[in-house]
């Protein structure tokens, strides 16, 4: 690209990014989601103790000015756990959506350009994970492939496939008898390049918003699957397991469960509000859809 | 004299993303008691959005009514509350408005009858049993078969003609003083577009009721307005008696339009005339003549003196919002060398296409349990010759076929019957890979500029793709001399390369789509209505340009298209389609001075031409009835069951194409006698 | 219509057809002996010699998904080693409980989600929006098992209005069975309210913005019955469908929901089976529970015809 297309390009995108945050709820949410992934990616520097340390003379210790929120059970420092919480849930949000994305994205790409037969299949295996319930789809998994923060990827990832490929599919539809494809049809373009070089493209966008709002959705999953003790396995700190660990101190330390439930609300929230601000400039005609 | 509608310095803004845009800007009019009056303009001229600020039909936010005073008979109509019941009176029960789009102006989930029971119930205080009998006089009255019956159909049963006959009943139904009819047939066939326009000023003249009609179509108001506005940029720069106004146009805009459209009586050699368009308009300042970045008249006086105000000319009550008189106009019009001749190049004797016997069926699943499956033949053994150099018009209304041959000669449909000889190459036969060697010498014009550019490619890469896909270039240089050269060729500057194609007006669109198709050098371009999406005044601007393209590159053009104005102008040989079949087929002028085939003489006769003078002298030709869908083809000849000669042997025998003299090719019974 | 239904139930078929293959394949792909799986760890040689003949292990794989299907077909799911009784007994005790309290919640989070998003749409951008708005983000975000457990505490624990466990049929005893009901179907309905009603409120604007709407204010309709005889509907259909979804999401809660109340649904048994590698349960379970969404979603689907007649009229 010239110079003069680089600053095209340039101007292209400060003007989504004017229109992204022009709107003040969106700064909001773009705030809460930064917060945290900084808060993960500099776990170690800010955490005030170890998270692992166990220390039973602190047991379920209420809060004292060495450890802000108390300790649990093991007595580990609540707060520390709570910080590296952070890391277990946007990691496994973020690379559990990009797999069910990458997977969902090429089979959606598949069925809707191929049709016929194939997009039958497709369809009716997506719609076959659909019909079992996520948390159960999740365990039968989980039977599988064990458990564990790895399979814990794949099981939530695999479970929301189904979204994307059902999305990429309708997308693909609509667009490949369109007359820009078409177009290409007609000067003698490939399959192949059209595949990649004028469908694909053009149905990131829905994507995008998609998988924005996904990660909220995959961290609560995650989060629901610790609480039962059917996450990401000690010693590992997770906001679901802990708070499954707080609530029976519910009444003597209530930061204990509470503060990892306004965690995860807050992490999801961000989430949420980023993709609705994405949608509403990317793609409009998707409010509701998604 | 009272006036049954009184408008007076309407102004109407639509506030989006914190800019505000002036719809209307100080508009007054009147409509008299059984006067038929016509609002013309272009998209975005705020003629539409007049008509719905006086109803207060516009959602506010984002819009609002600004300013204005609306007198209806005795009652201020902007005093009473948008939603509140004296306006509710008035709406369906003192105006009655069609819209626009019959397929969504219909509530989809609620029957037709209801629909129409609910202005009755609203305004006329029957109750239900008395509403659903008047409610099926008035279907029938609006010419729908088996009224009664019809009544628990949803609108997705009914065509997009019958659908507007619906919409006009809904209208009536409160028995309004006033009709106003919003682009009432833009979205319909021409002899569609004839029977509405018919039934509209059947029923207001029968009730003694007013006739608003807002249109982009000339020839629409020529037919049938006894007074017009004309609207630009949401001002009225001109208005008066229908006559005055076609015979002696007075504001820059109007003389553009009439002089930018093709007419149906025109002379070949007429060139177009199209308006000057920057490609980003300045906004309205509210200080400037709106038209004057588009003006070819302007004069110092414009740009030093403010919006000029409607001043009244010769005749009563003809107005003109222009600096200079009429004369004056005249005088520069004279003095002006624009060439006003097209010089055309005699097509070649050659044929570069031969069409022969082209069928295509689609095959319709009856049952999902039964693997039995109907075929539905929507071209039925075409064959046409096309000569090199040439451009061969084919039109036909919605549903004939016309777009489905144009898609099979480029082979975007697979599977058709029969042969398609380019440069006597037989293109159906030809295998994929071998297809795509030859692809390049028929190239395709789409109708839609907006959805026929890849919306995330750059404007040059769009243009430059066939050059890579058929490796027509050795080096990046020579891509980037090659684009530029495409560019400069269609009148675009090559500065735009970096664009993507959203940032482009239409017409700037459709010279991409057109440069596109000429990177590949091709003999032959298929035109599939390459201009019906665009607005009248950017339309001219394109048709003269394929013309140059046609004069400087010796290419061949294969026109489809509805609009037989165009058609007829831009055409050498024209052929006829409906249903399926060709029915006529001749050389431009030949075709035009004497249609044989009943079908074309109605269609001819359905198309408005812009000029009051000669509207009143014109024979019309209703078409009774609407086009057949092809699951259910009249017997014998197609158009049986719509003719008005139809013998016993036209519903049992398919007639066949003879040849009458002069290369006029026609299947008809009746001419075989 | 007919062929709606009938392109729809073989669609249905088709996805119970694969749900029952993967659950089938459970037993084979997850990590161990099938047998052990089947029968836990603790046999002998002679009782895994029988078992592994029982189970037809030595026939081919294709052979022993038809006799497990036949056998599915009969009513026996096999038995579960864990409760020491035969699966399909097991679910007919628990599924009703799980579908109770699935049914009530759809309903209650349907009319609430609707109400709410008509509310919220027509007052657009007043107070009422902002708040019904507000709440419906916060009820999308929460967690379900941390509502649950914050309301167990609260109202159970601390001030001992409501009971912390257990379930009743209203049948057995109205006022307990209310008691017990109303936390756990509290916890279980807010998301689905809050998503109800952030879909209603939009499908709403949509239409209110469409042609048809126009045409009916043009007639001179009272706006009051523009809404609720021109708009609903037509709002509605995409709630049909986002209903059908719901009742998936509404069972995947429910599990979190009986294990924090300890209330012996479907969920809970899944989880318990899981845990202790009951192969036989987990299967039974989740292949009841997707032939029950997909019933669930057939049944959307149809009356999704009904509301639109360009679905029921071709």
């Amino acid at each position: 690209m010239n110079k003069r297309g680089t600053s095209h390009f340039m101007s292209g995108i400060t003007r989504f990014l004017k229109r992204l945050f022009g709107r003040r709820i969106v700064i909001f949410g773009t705030v809460l989601v930064v917060l945290f992934v900084m808060t993960a990616l500099l776990a170690p520097y800010i955490s005030p103790h170890n998270p692992y340390k166990q220390n039973l003379a602190l047991s379920f210790a209420k809060p004292s000015a060495e450890h802000i929120l108390g300790n649990d059970e093991l007595g580990r420092d609540i707060l520390s756990r709570l910080i590296y919480g952070t890391r277990t849930s946007l990691s496994i949000g973020f690379i559990a959506v990009m797999i069910a994305a990458g997977c969902g994205i090429i089979l959606g790409l598949v069925a809707g350009y191929v049709g016929g037969v194939v997009n039958s299949v497709i369809s009716r295996i997506m719609d076959a994970l659909l019909s079992i319930p996520a948390i159960m789809l999740s365990l039968g998994l989980g039977i599988i492939f064990g458990s564990g923060m790895a399979s814990l990827m794949v099981i939530l990832g695999l479970s929301t496939i189904p979204t994307y490929t059902r999305l990429m599919c309708a997308q693909v539809l609509a667009i490949r008898n369109s007359d820009y494809i078409n177009a290409e049809r007609v000067l003698g373009a490939g399959s192949i390049r059209i595949m990649f070089s004028h469908i694909l493209p053009n149905c990131l966008s829905p994507i995008i918003v998609l998988f924005t709002m996904n990660i909220g959705g995959t961290i609560l999953a995650e989060a629901s699957l610790s609480f039962l003790g059917l996450g990401v396995k000690a010693p590992m700190a997770s906001w679901g397991a802990m708070v499954n660990e707080g609530y029976s101190r519910l009444i003597t330390n209530p930061v204990f469960a509470l503060a990892p439930g306004v965690c995860i609300m807050l992490l999801v929230l961000g989430f949420n509000i980023l993709g609705d601000g994405l949608r509403d400039i990317l793609d409009p005609r998707l409010r509701g859809s998604i | 004299m009272k006036h049954l509608l009184q408008v007076n310095n309407l102004s109407v803004s639509f506030r989006i993303d914190d800019s505000v845009t002036k719809a209307v800007n100080d508009v007054s009019y009147y409509i008299d008691q059984g006067e038929t009056i016509s609002f013309v303009g272009e998209s975005g001229s705020g003629k539409s959005v007049s008509q719905l600020a006086v109803l207060q039909l516009i959602s506010t936010p984002p819009g609002s009514i600004d300013n204005g005073c609306v007198m209806l008979e005795d009652e201020e109509v902007f005093k009473y509350s948008a939603n509140g019941p004296e306006m509710r009176k008035i709406r369906g029960g003192k105006i009655g408005m069609v819209f626009q789009e019959p397929m969504t102006s219909l509530n989809p989930v609620k029957t037709i009858g209801s629909q129409l029971m609910e202005p009755i119930l609203i305004h006329t205080g029957v109750k239900d049993k008395e509403a659903r009998k008047r409610a099926i006089s008035l279907l029938s009255q609006v010419g729908i078969p088996d009224a009664e019956k019809r009544m628990g159909d949803y609108p997705h049963q009914f065509s997009g003609g019958m659908r507007q006959r619906i919409m006009v009943a809904i209208a009536i139904a409160g028995n309004p003083k006033l009709i106003i009819a919003d682009e009432p047939t833009t979205a319909l066939d021409v002899t569609t577009q004839a029977q509405i326009l018919e039934l509209l000023k059947t029923v207001s003249e029968k009730n003694g009721t007013s006739l608003l009609i807002v249109t982009h179509n000339l020839g629409i108001v020529a037919r049938y307005a006894q007074r017009i506005y004309v609207m630009y940029a949401g001002r009225i720069v001109e208005s008066g008696l229908s006559r005055d106004i076609f015979a002696h146009p007075s504001h820059p805009y109007t003389r553009g339009l009439l002089n930018a459209i093709p007419r149906l009586d025109d002379s070949k050699e007429r060139k177009l005339q199209p308006i000057d368009a920057p490609a980003k308009m300045p906004l309205d300042d509210g200080k400037r003549c709106p038209f004057l970045p588009r003006c070819k008249y302007k004069c110092d006086m414009c740009f030093s003196q403010g919006i000029p105000d409607l001043t009244e000319s010769v005749e009563n009550g003809h107005f003109a919002a222009c600096r200079l008189s009429r004369e004056e106009l005249d005088q520069i019009d004279k003095n002006s060398q624009d060439s006003t001749r097209i010089d055309r190049r005699e097509p070649l004797k050659d044929n570069i296409l031969e069409i022969n016997n082209l069928s295509v069926h689609f095959p319709i699943k009856h049952s999902v349990l039964s693997s039995k499956s109907t075929k539905l033949t929507a071209v039925d053994k075409v064959s046409f010759k096309v000569r090199r150099g040439e451009t061969f018009g084919l039109v036909g209304e919605s549903g004939c076929g016309k777009t489905t041959v144009a898609r099979s000669i480029v082979r975007l449909i697979n599977d058709s019957e029969g042969e398609i000889k380019f440069n006597n190459l037989d293109f159906n036969v030809l295998k994929s890979s071998e297809l795509r060697r030859q692809r390049h010498k028929i190239q395709m014009i789409f109708q839609d500029p907006y959805s026929s550019l890849d919306p995330r490619k750059s404007a040059g890469s769009l243009v430059g793709e066939p050059l890579k896909i058929h490796k027509l270039i050795s080096s990046g240089q020579e891509y980037d001399r090659r684009v530029d050269e495409l560019f400069t060729l269609v009148g675009l500057s090559p500065s735009l390369k970096n664009r993507v194609a959203h940032e482009f007006s239409g017409g700037q669109r459709q010279r991409l789509g057109i440069a596109r198709a000429l990177a590949s050098n091709p003999d032959l371009i298929v035109c599939d209505e390459p201009i019906s999406a665009l607005d009248v005044s950017i339309q001219a601007q394109i048709i003269n340009l394929l013309e140059d393209l046609q004069q400087e590159l010796g290419l061949t053009y294969l026109f489809i298209a509805h609009d037989l104005s165009v058609v007829k102008h831009i055409s050498d040989t024209i052929a006829v389609m409906y249903l399926g079949k060709i029915v006529e087929s001749a050389p431009c002028e030949e075709l035009y001075a004497n249609p044989m085939h009943p079908y074309t003489q109605a269609l001819l006769a359905a198309v408005p031409i812009p000029d009051p003078e000669i509207e009143l002298t014109r024979e019309k030709i209703i078409l009774p009835g609407e086009v057949k869908s092809l699951m259910n083809r009249p017997a014998g000849c197609c158009f049986s069951d719509r003719c008005p000669y139809t013998m016993d042997i036209c519903r049992k025998q398919v007639p066949l194409v003879k040849n009458y003299g002069n290369e006029h090719y026609v299947a008809c019974h009746k001419l075989e006698q | 219509m007919a062929q709606f239904i009938i392109k729809r139930l073989i669609q249905s078929v088709i996805v119970i057809f694969i749900v029952s293959i993967f659950t089938f394949l459970l037993t084979y792909l997850m990590p161990g002996d099938p047998v052990y799986a089947m029968l836990g760890g603790d046999i002998t040689q002679e009782q895994y010699d029988i078992a592994y003949k029982e189970m037809g292990l030595d026939k081919p794989i294709f052979i022993r998904y038809v006799n497990w299907c036949g056998n599915i077909l009969e009513g026996d799911f096999g038995k579960s080693y864990k409760y020491r009784m035969p699966v399909i007994d097991l679910i007919k005790e628990r599924l009703p409980i799980t579908m109770y309290f699935g049914v009530l919640s759809i309903i209650i989070s349907t009319t609430l989600g609707i109400i709410l998003g008509i509310l919220s749409a027509t007052k657009r951008g007043k107070l009422t929006d902002t708040i019904i708005t507000l709440l419906a983000n916060l009820g999308a975000v929460m967690p379900l098992f941390w509502l649950a457990v914050l309301g167990m505490s609260l109202f159970a624990m601390q001030l001992k209005w409501l009971p912390s466990y257990g379930f009743t049929f209203p049948t057995d005893n109205f006022v307990t069975s209310v008691k017990q009901t109303i936390l756990p179907l509290f916890a279980l309905s807010v998301g689905a309210i809050a998503g109800t009603t952030r879909q209603m409120r939009s499908s709403m604007l949509e239409v209110i913005r469409q042609d048809y709407i126009r045409t009916a204010r043009a007639k001179g309709v009272k706006e009051s019955k523009v809404i609720s005889g021109h708009a609903l509907k037509n709002a509605l259909i995409p709630i049909v469908t986002l209903t059908g979804m719901s009742f998936r999401n509404v069972v995947s809660g429910s599990t979190s929901v009986e294990i924090i109340f300890s209330i012996a649904g479907t969920g809970q048994l899944l989880v318990s089976s899981v845990l202790s590698k009951d192969v036989a349960t987990t299967q039974a379970c989740i292949l009841i529970v997707a032939v029950v969404v997909s019933i669930a979603n057939l049944i959307v689907d149809i009356s999704y015809g009904y509301i639109d007649p360009r679905i029921r009229i071709q």
